[in-house]
């Protein structure tokens, strides 16, 4: 008990063990600002490519015929059917939702719901992007939710000008 | 006169004023502060001239991601594609060269059909000036940039049959 008594008081080496927490503050904050941007950008890349598949499979589920009439009606079922393929085909994931990159588990799509209206032709992607951080033996894994939706309201005929 | 005498100087020893200014110790926190603003200023232009490649490199990838966009909403590469493109060059001085590769264009147009993947590829090289001598041309670095951007067609074209 002395002993450590004697080891706390003694401020020779002082400056040493100062330089070490300042080095290991500066290296832990440069780790959390490195992962921050590592999963903003994860988040805005799998955000684009989900608001793409959702405005393609509006696109291809919609009814030309009506526009005839001048309304815009989508086949919903299709729409849903062509977004579960454009994630598999398309985005590369598995049965379950995992992205896999060079055999390494890189995120996981977790769909909550999938809204689908055949009039007005709208389509909504309701979930959370699971994903591992560095950080995850402190904070577990890391789910970052989203909401993309995508409307077609046009009730012109076109697609062959 | 010996060795002892004369000093360091020897025989061309300064004048006795001069000598004195030299050895005085005094306000010397002041040079020494100056010459170290001096470094630090220099690093830090060195720094912001680095930082103009990056800059001109997010340029670059922002107009190749702009052009992208464009194509993937009108599914063709049209004049909007090229407009943008021009209007970007403008904007930010650069002066890239576009090609658009790995494509597949339908019914003998410049028509991508649904889901189908192009590249747009834009190649620039940056002219980093290391020093500008007034008596000789400047001493300039050529540093080849080069952003690929995979893109997907959003736009449904009817083909006839």
């Amino acid at each position: 008990m002395g002993h450590f008594r004697r080891i706390m008081n003694n401020r020779k080496g002082g400056a040493f063990v100062f330089i070490l927490i300042l080095v290991f503050f500066i290296l832990t904050l440069a780790a959390i600002l490195i992962e921050y941007f590592r999963m903003e950008s994860l988040y805005q890349q799998v955000e684009y490519v989900l608001q793409r598949g959702v405005n393609d499979s509006v696109e291809y589920a919609m009814l030309d015929e009506y526009r005839r009439d001048g309304c815009s009606r989508m086949d919903s079922a299709l729409a849903e059917e062509t977004l579960y393929e454009y994630l598999h085909e398309s985005m590369g994931l598995d049965s379950d939702l995992n992205k896999y990159a060079d055999g390494q588990w890189v995120y996981k799509l977790e769909i909550e719901s999938m809204d689908a209206t055949d009039d007005p032709p709208r389509l909504t992607l309701k979930g959370s992007l699971k994903t591992r951080s560095i950080f995850s033996f402190l904070t577990g894994e890391v789910r970052l939710p989203f909401t993309i939706s995508s409307v077609n309201n046009r009730i012109t005929e076109g697609g062959s000008q | 006169m010996n060795r002892k005498h004369r000093g360091i100087w020897g025989r061309n020893s300064p004048p006795l004023p001069f000598k004195k200014l030299l050895f005085n110790r005094r306000g010397s926190a002041y040079y020494e502060l100056i010459i170290k603003t001096l470094v630090v200023i220099t690093l830090m232009a060195t720094v912001m001239s680095f930082l103009s490649i990056f800059t001109a490199y997010l340029n670059l990838n922002h107009m190749c991601r702009r052009v992208v966009r464009v194509v993937e909403l009108e599914g063709q590469v049209s004049d909007n594609a090229y407009d943008v493109f021009y209007r970007l060059k403008e904007q930010t001085g650069l002066s890239p060269e576009m090609t658009i590769e790995d494509v597949q264009y339908c019914d003998g147009s410049q028509k991508i059909q649904l889901r189908d993947t192009f590249t747009v590829t834009m190649t620039d090289s940056y002219v980093f000036t290391l020093f500008k001598p007034s008596f000789a041309p400047p001493v300039q670095i050529n540093i080849p940039m080069k952003v690929s951007i995979t893109g997907m067609s959003e736009k449904y074209w009817k083909l006839p049959e």
